[in-house]
């Protein structure tokens, strides 16, 4: 009988879990790429540099390369995340023909929001020669475009192919720097160094057209996803804030130095601190791994058996296998990671004696690699976070940080020489802490958020049509 | 909340009225339109929002149209004060839904929620962590072995719209009159429960049994296998909570309502076993407007024998029956005529089935499909009505044509019995107008129709008798009149107090 009650099957409305949990998956991963490429590049820029530290030319070429990556850092990074969020959604929508128009739409749009910064920076605040201003604005978006198009590639798992571009780009960029530096002072320098990096650029944009073989239309589609993911827009700007905060504050130090064009940094803060982060890349990678591979399966698995039928019970034995696997992960990092930080801390003085660097940096550099241990896990922790679509608590942890971060630097600062570093092994320290006890509080919650907080994607009710006439001539009354 | 005048009765439709077209609709539009000196209140149960067109004009006195969208949650604070004792306590009553409830339970969540309306929403009821942990207690207790995920889904369905009809804004009436139980029923209950004014319900279609139905067909419901032929051992599986969370609305529903009311006795059997006390139930038959249809011109015997099937080309009228009979009763009278009349569109396939059919018995020259038409035109030259439905509720065709004098030849199904046979308690007993046969039966069907064509004596009786209980029992005003006085009875009763054991005072004349 038509008209008694709804079809029931209308009002089962339910969602697709698995859907969207391996979007998660890859965006979590894909996000920690520019700040290893960072690390990398600074630690190699300033060891390669310390030979000739002393010239002044070779500083200012410094100091222009690490504000660079600094602030192009900071301002892209919001971006970043969300097309690589954006990106991850495509791939496992099975639509990634959209990846050529969404690289040139972001390339356009990180371009057009630091366009006035950088050049109101190199004109107005900075005094350099015309040349240098535009080779340093030209490496300004260089690197801009390489935080970008790194993304790309990661989503797809190509590391290799990633890595190459790096290491030959850059290897290009340092060997042309010392060329044109030769032939032509500071600007030759940058000259080289930009060849070098349009190099790597170049790489990563044809190798992307490569693997996603589509015109490059619907440019500026995703910036629509800014509403939903404005979370990570903002998690991403903060953390890189964060890892730069410290280095800002040590500015203002005492020892700071001012050179000529205007450029402020803290040589013996900053090079202590970039030879410390170059403590956490191994055991960084080791953990990717492990995410990627065995942790994922265990991922996948949980969320697998909940679509086929599993019992509560059955799911809970999943939820703790996974935690078990996640648990696993990290104590092998912090074993790694403690065995390496320990090492560098015993041989510090040799290793800075090896590069050359000054003594005085020795405490700095130890409490920088004990604060980039627990620097480390609490980015692994977030990562974890991001794998389960936590984003709230993601953006906590690294407001968090960066609060901590500049508020105990500055205590440090006031402390006088003896305590630098000290601000940001504390942060570290309080921030991994309070992070590990959000995360595995987090972590027994899955299934809650698994059902709760992550939002299914709606499969669409089938559409609500009127039933048919019950008789053949109600039409007719 | 807006604060809103009181209407004399609320409708509480579930899914029908005014977007969709049929039996219960037309049967709501003509109440409505036929007590013109009350005004209605209208609150629509839909499942969501999606767009839908109103397929009625509602007349003049529908003050107010309200849609209650059962998947849709105010959001409420993300928080209360005192969440696990309000848990603790909600579990109680919904283990009681989940598995066989009663009013009370109903009663305990409206006291529980009420207070908190406005404030309560989908924050507290799905999203806290007090409310996650008495939805898994609620599982180990009851559903263990069901899988969980779709166990989490059914939930949310069942359970969400019962949260949804007890959060709603519910317009202030005289009176509450639930078309249905299921959703609207449990409104209704809960709209007895708060204002104290009377409800009723009133079942076309029995709807635990039509759910019943469904749920039992339903492939995409998961049924947890188990390693056992004995039915007796199978684990609850999640087709039972359907149906426990139906029936605990449905015997709420009974429970609050002072009738229990439907359109034909056959009904008030499922009625009963779902738990509906025998002393507040009634027929009311459905009506049909008798005049008009007595007023038919009749040509008899100018024209070929005439039978017709009047109805939706659809498989739950069994159309191909109908075909089979005619071919057979076509061996008996050469000239014989049939026709379908009825809508073609509704299922397409089925449809061309039945025109295929009708070729490969070679009856193109006895039946014609003639779509959908106005019936009234066509009453005129037919002798006799046939249905050989699966299934039906109260079949106005048979009443229509009954009123024009035509008997009927129709399938043991509804309320069919007692219209062509009368019912048991029929006073003086008018005797058969038409025949009643067996189901899926060609052959039944017709020998029936040949005895009516064939036998001018029997014909006659069965038309007299038919045209005399249409005009006795079926008639649209007595059905308008009954309700009438029923509303009026009802809106002039004094409010309920409250006297703790939920009993109402004795209020009925």
């Amino acid at each position: 009988m038509a008209g008694v009650g709804f079809a029931l099957r209308r009002l089962a409305e339910r969602g697709d879990l698995l859907g969207v949990v391996q979007a998660y998956a890859h965006s979590a991963a894909a996000s920690t790429g520019p700040w290893l490429y960072t690390i990398l590049c600074l630690a190699t820029l300033t060891v390669w540099s310390l030979p000739v530290v002393g010239s002044e030319g070779v500083t200012l070429f410094r100091a222009i390369v690490t504000y660079n990556f600094a602030f192009s850092l900071v301002f892209s990074g919001g971006v970043v995340r969300v097309v690589t969020r954006c990106l991850a959604d495509q791939i496992y929508e099975r639509r990634a023909d959209q990846a050529p128009g969404m690289l040139m739409g972001g390339l356009f749009v990180l371009c057009l929001i630091q366009m006035p910064i950088a050049v109101s920076f190199y004109i107005f605040v900075v005094d350099l020669s015309p040349p240098l201003v535009v080779q340093g604005l030209i490496n300004y978006f260089l690197v801009t475009g390489l935080w970008l198009a790194g993304v790309f590639l990661t989503a797809l798992r190509v590391y290799t192919a990633i890595s190459l571009s790096f290491v030959f780009g850059l290897g290009a960029a340092l060997g042309l720097a010392l060329v044109g530096g030769q032939w032509a002072g500071v600007e030759g320098m940058l000259i080289g160094f930009n060849a070098g990096l349009a190099l790597v650029l170049f790489l990563l944009v044809a190798r992307t057209f490569a693997e996603y073989p589509y015109p490059a239309v619907h440019m500026l589609g995703f910036l629509r996803t800014f509403k939903p993911y404005w979370s990570l827009a903002l998690a991403g700007f903060f953390y890189n804030v964060a890892i730069w905060v410290d280095k800002w504050v040590m500015w203002l130090a005492p020892e700071r130095e001012k050179l000529p064009s205007g450029f402020i940094h803290n040589g013996t803060y900053d090079t202590a601190m970039f030879l410390a982060y170059l403590s956490i890349v191994p055991s960084m990678a080791v953990f990717l791994l492990h995410l990627e591979t065995r942790f994922y399966e265990k991922y996948l698995r949980f969320y697998r058996e909940i679509e086929s039928h599993a019992t509560y019970e059955r799911i809970e034995e999943d939820h703790g296998t996974l935690i078990g696997e996640l648990a696993g992960g990290l104590r092998n990092l912090i074993v790694i990671q403690a065995t390496i930080s320990l090492l560098c801390i015993i041989l510090a003085p040799r290793i800075l004696e090896a590069l050359d660097v000054s003594y005085l940096q020795l405490g700095i550099f130890r409490f920088g690699v004990i604060g980039a241990f627990f620097h480390v896990l609490l980015l692994c922790l977030t990562i974890v976070l991001s794998y389960f679509e936590l984003r709230a608590q993601v953006l906590f942890l690294t407001l968090f940080f960066l609060a901590t971060n500049a508020i105990f630097t500055w205590y440090s600062l006031q402390q006088g020489f003896a305590y630098y570093g000290y601000g940001y092994f504390a942060s570290a320290l309080l921030s991994f802490l309070i992070g590990a006890m959000v995360t595995f509080r987090e972590l027994g919650r899955i299934p809650y958020h698994t059902f709760i907080t992550q939002p299914p994607t709606a499969r669409a009710a089938p559409e609500d049509e009127p039933a048919p006439a019950e008789r053949a001539d109600a039409g007719a009354r | 909340m807006k604060d809103r005048a009181q209407c004399d009765v609320c409708l509480l439709l579930e899914g029908t009225y005014p977007y969709v077209s049929g039996g219960v609709s037309s049967w709501v539009h003509d109440i409505i339109g036929g007590l013109p000196e009350l005004n209605f209140h209208i609150v629509s149960l839909l499942a969501n929002r999606a767009p839908r067109r109103r397929v009625y004009q509602m007349p003049e006195n529908v003050v107010g149209l309200d849609h209650l969208y059962l998947h849709e949650l105010p959001k409420g604070w993300p928080w209360l004060p005192r969440l696990k004792s309000f848990f603790r306590t909600s579990e109680l009553y919904l283990q009681n839904v989940m598995q066989g409830g009663s009013l009370d339970d109903l009663r305990g969540l409206v006291a529980l929620m009420a207070p908190l309306r406005g404030r309560l929403g989908s924050q507290v009821l799905y999203s806290s962590h007090a409310a996650w942990d008495m939805l898994i207690n609620l599982y180990r207790r009851s559903q263990s072995r069901s899988p969980f995920l779709e166990y989490f889904y059914t939930w949310r369905s069942l359970i969400g719209g019962l949260y949804a009809v007890l959060l709603a804004d519910l317009p202030p009436a005289r009176a509450y009159h639930a078309v249905s139980t299921g959703y609207a029923g449990a409104l209704m209950a809960r709209a007895a429960i708060e204002t104290g004014r009377p409800g009723i319900v009133t079942e076309h279609g029995i709807y635990t049994n039509e759910r019943r139905i469904e749920i039992t067909m339903a492939d995409w419901i998961y049924d947890t296998p188990y390693a056992s032929f004995s039915v007796t051992d199978a684990p609850r599986n999640l087709k039972d909570m359907w149906k426990d969370v139906f029936g605990t609305y449905s015997l709420a529903c009974y429970q609050a309502a002072e009738e229990v009311l439907t359109i034909f006795g056959g009904n008030q059997r499922f009625q009963r076993n779902d738990g509906a006390d025998p002393a507040k139930m009634r027929v009311i038959p459905n009506g049909v407007a008798v005049e008009r249809f007595a007023g038919v011109e009749r040509a008899l015997g100018s024209h070929r024998p005439t039978v017709a099937l009047i109805g939706r080309v659809v498989p739950i009228k069994d159309v191909k029956t109908f075909i089979r009979a005619c071919g057979l009763l076509q061996q008996q009278i050469l000239e014989l005529e049939a026709l379908i009349i009825g809508p073609l569109d509704e299922d397409k396939e089925y449809a061309d089935e039945c025109r295929e059919f009708v070729r490969q018995e070679g009856l193109e020259s006895t039946i014609t499909f003639t779509g959908k038409v106005n019936v009234f035109d066509y009453l005129g030259r037919i002798d006799v009505v046939a249905l050989t439905s699966i299934s039906e509720g109260q079949p106005l065709v048979i009443l229509e044509a009954g009123a024009a004098g035509i008997p009927s030849v129709a399938t043991d199904v509804g309320a069919c019995q007692e219209i062509i046979m009368g019912r048991e308690d029929e006073q003086p007993a008018l005797g058969p107008g038409g025949v009643v046969t067996t189901l899926t039966s060609p052959k039944a069907t017709a020998e029936a129709l040949l005895k009516l064509l064939s036998d001018q004596g029997f014909y006659a009786s069965c038309s007299a008798a038919i045209r005399e209980r249409v005009r006795r029992y079926y008639d649209k005003r007595d059905m308008l009149a009954a309700y009438r006085g029923l509303y009026e009875r009802l809106i002039a009763a004094p409010d309920a107090a409250e006297d703790g054991t939920g009993r109402r005072p004795a209020w009925r004349a």
